[in-house]
C-alpha cells in the first residue's frame, strides 16, 4: 500500500509537445501518427506494387486476405457496386490507420521513455485531433456521396423539410441534422475513449502488479490489440453503414415503397451496437 | 512284160480246162508257173477259191465234209444228194476228213459256204446262249 | 485520488475545455490534410491494384465454378449418352450372338444333313458295288457251271456217239437241212 501512495501518475487527456517549431508544438501523438501513419503507407504502397507486378509473397497473400474481407464487408454494406468501389479506398484506409495506430500503444516504452519530461510514446489514435479528423473526414465525404448519388436539393432534402406540409418529415429533418453531428462526435470519442483508457489501463496494471507485470501484462496486451482491431473495424464499418444510410435514406423519402432500404444495413446496426 | 491276168479270167480259163478234162496235173504245173513269174504267189488261195467257183457254176462242186467218226455210204449219199439240192451242181467231189473234237454229226464246206450241223458247234451254241 | 486531482488541477490550470482535451486546430487542420494526402496515395497508387487482386480472383474462382459446373453437366450428358450406347451396344451384340448362334445351328444341321446324304451315298454305292460284284460273282459262278456242264456233256457225248449214232446223226442233220 505504501508503495501505492509513492506512485506518481501522470495522465494527460492532451497530448503533450516534445519540442516546438516555431509556435507549432509537435506532440508525441503525432510523431507515433506519424510512424504509424509512415508504416501504413509504406506496407500498402509495397503490396500495391508487388500485386501490380504479380509478385506475391506472405505478407502480401496477408494483406490482400484482409482486404478481401473488408471488400467483401463494403459490397455487402452497399449493395451499390460504384458507390462501394467509391467509398473502398476511405474506409479501407481508415481501418488500417487505425488499427495499426492503436497497436502502436502497445509498445514498451508507453509512459516510460521520456523527452522533456513529455512521453514519447502515444498512441494518435488516444489523441482528440487525430480522432477528430478522422471523423470529420468521414462526415464530411459521407455528406459529399450523399450529394453526388442524391443531388444537392435531394440531400438538403433530407435535412430541411417544410414544417407546414410535412411536419413529421420537418422534425426528422431536425433530428437527422443532430444525428449528423453526434454520429461524427460518437465516432470520434468511441475510438477515443477506447485507445485512452487502454492505455491507461495498460499503465495501472504495470503499476499494480509491478514485478508480476512480465506475466500479467502481455495478456492486457494481447487483449488491448483485440480492442484495436475491434475498434478499427467498428470505425470502418459505421462509415460504411453512414454511407448508404445517407445515400438510401433521401431515397427511402422520395419513394416510399421504395425496396431499395438496406436492410443489411439495419441489421448490420443492430449487430454493431451489440 | 505281161499284161495283168484278173484272177476273175485265170479262174474261169483253168476251170474251163478241167470240165473239158485237161489234165489237172499240168494245169496246176502252169499255173505255179505263171504265179512265180508274175510274183503273184500269194494270190494262190484266193485264186484256188474263184477256180471252185468257176467249176461250181459250170455245175463242178467240190466239197469238204468233217465228222467225229467215218460216214457210212449212206450217209455219204445222202450229203451229195443234199449238195445237189442245195447248188444244183451236177458233178460233186467230196473230202472227208475226222476230227474227234466235233464229237458228232458233220461239218460241210464248200464254195465260200459251211453247213455246220457238228454236236461240238450245238453246245457251243448253248455255252453261248446260256451264259451271262 | 491523485489521479483526479490531477485532473481537476489540469483543468483549472489550462482553463478551458478544448484546451484541456487537448484539442489544437492546427494541428487538426495538419491532421486532416496528413490524412487526406495519404488517401489520395493510396487510392492512386495502392487499391486499385488490390481490388483489381480481388476481383480478379474472384472471377476466376466463379470461372472456375462455371467451368466444373459445365463439365459436371458434361459429364453426366455424356454419361448418359455412354450408357445409351453401351445399352444400344449390349442389345445389338446380343442380337449378333442370337444370329451367330441360329447361323451356327443352321450351318450344323445343313452340314449333318449333308453328312447324312453323303454317308447314305456312299452306303448306297457300296451296296449297288456290293450288289454288282455279287452279280458279277453269280455270273462268274454260272458261266463256270455252264463251262462245266458243256466240258461234261462233250466228254460224256464223246464216249456215247459211236458211228452209227454219228451216221444217225448225220442223216437227221441232212433231212433238216434239206428242209431249210
Amino acid at each position: 500500500m505504501e508503495y501505492l501512495a509513492e506512485i506518481h501518475l501522470e495522465i494527460d487527456i492532451a497530448a503533450k509537445p516534445i519540442f516546438w517549431l516555431g509556435n507549432f508544438g509537435v506532440t508525441n501523438a503525432m510523431l507515433t501518427g506519424l510512424v504509424g501513419g509512415g508504416l501504413v503507407l509504406g506496407a500498402l504502397l509495397y503490396v500495391g506494387n508487388m500485386v501490380r507486378h504479380k509478385k506475391y509473397n506472405r505478407f502480401v497473400g496477408l494483406v490482400q486476405w484482409v482486404f478481401e474481407g473488408l471488400l467483401k464487408q463494403i459490397d455487402e454494406i452497399i449493395p451499390d457496386r460504384k458507390l462501394a468501389r467509391k467509398i473502398t479506398p476511405l474506409a479501407s484506409t481508415i481501418f488500417f490507420l487505425v488499427m495499426i495506430n492503436y497497436w502502436l500503444s502497445v509498445l514498451p516504452g508507453l509512459d516510460t521513455i521520456k523527452i522533456n519530461g513529455v512521453p514519447i510514446l502515444r498512441s494518435p489514435t488516444a489523441d482528440l485531433n487525430f480522432v477528430l479528423a478522422l471523423a470529420a473526414v468521414t462526415v464530411v465525404a459521407i455528406q459529399m456521396y450523399a450529394t453526388k448519388y442524391l443531388g444537392i436539393f435531394g440531400n438538403i432534402g433530407r435535412y430541411v423539410r417544410n414544417p407546414l406540409k410535412d411536419p413529421v418529415g420537418w422534425f426528422e429533418g431536425t433530428l437527422e441534422i443532430v444525428g449528423e453531428f453526434s454520429r461524427g462526435g460518437s465516432l470520434a470519442l468511441r475510438l477515443f475513449g477506447n485507445a485512452f483508457a487502454g492505455e491507461i489501463l495498460l499503465l495501472v496494471i504495470t503499476i499494480l502488479t509491478s514485478y508480476f507485470a512480465v506475466v500479467t501484462l502481455p495478456i492486457f496486451i494481447v487483449f488491448e490489440m483485440m480492442i484495436g482491431f475491434i475498434q478499427a473495424y467498428v470505425f470502418f464499418v459505421l462509415t460504411l453503414i453512414f454511407t448508404s444510410l445517407a445515400v438510401s435514406h433521401g431515397e427511402e423519402h422520395n419513394h416510399p415503397q421504395s425496396d431499395h432500404s438496406p436492410v443489411i444495413s439495419t441489421n448490420a446496426i443492430t449487430e454493431v451496437m451489440k | 512284160m505281161a499284161v495283168r491276168l484278173s484272177r476273175r479270167n485265170l479262174a474261169s480259163y483253168y476251170a474251163e480246162a478241167l470240165v473239158n478234162g485237161t489234165s489237172s496235173k499240168n494245169l496246176a504245173r502252169e499255173l505255179a508257173a505263171y504265179l512265180i513269174e508274175a510274183k503273184r504267189t500269194k494270190e494262190l488261195p484266193l485264186i484256188i477259191d474263184d477256180i471252185e467257183h468257176q467249176l461250181a457254176c459250170r455245175g463242178s462242186l467240190s466239197a469238204r465234209l468233217t465228222s467225229a467218226h467215218a460216214l457210212n455210204e449212206a450217209s455219204r449219199r445222202s450229203v451229195i444228194d443234199l449238195l445237189r439240192h442245195k447248188t444244183g451242181a451236177s458233178d460233186i467231189n467230196i473230202k472227208e476228213s475226222i476230227d474227234e473234237n466235233l464229237l458228232g454229226g458233220l461239218k460241210i464246206e464248200f464254195i465260200g459256204n459251211e453247213l455246220d450241223m457238228t454236236i461240238s458247234r450245238q453246245l457251243s451254241k448253248l455255252k453261248t446262249n446260256y451264259k451271262k | 485520488m491523485e489521479i483526479f486531482r490531477q485532473f481537476a488541477e489540469s483543468g483549472s490550470q489550462n482553463g478551458g475545455l478544448v484546451e484541456m482535451l487537448g484539442i489544437d486546430w492546427q494541428m487538426l487542420l495538419f491532421q486532416i490534410v496528413a490524412f487526406l494526402v495519404m488517401l489520395g496515395l493510396l487510392a492512386k497508387f495502392v487499391y486499385p491494384w488490390l481490388i483489381k487482386s480481388v476481383d480478379d480472383r474472384q472471377k476466376r474462382i466463379e470461372d472456375g465454378l462455371k467451368s466444373s459446373e459445365k463439365a459436371q453437366a458434361e459429364a453426366a450428358n455424356a454419361e448418359k449418352r455412354i450408357a445409351k450406347l453401351l445399352a444400344s451396344a449390349n442389345k445389338e451384340a446380343g442380337e449378333i450372338i442370337a444370329a451367330a448362334k441360329a447361323e451356327a445351328s443352321e450351318t450344323l444341321l445343313a452340314t449333318e444333313e449333308k453328312s447324312r446324304q453323303l454317308a447314305d451315298k456312299i452306303t448306297k454305292t457300296a451296296r449297288e458295288q456290293i450288289d454288282n460284284d455279287i452279280l458279277i460273282a453269280k455270273n462268274a459262278l454260272h458261266n463256270e457251271m455252264v463251262d462245266l456242264v458243256i466240258t461234261a456233256t462233250e466228254k460224256v457225248t464223246s464216249r456215247i456217239v459211236t458211228d452209227k449214232v454219228n451216221n444217225d446223226l448225220v442223216e437227221k442233220a441232212v433231212k433238216e437241212a434239206k428242209r431249210n
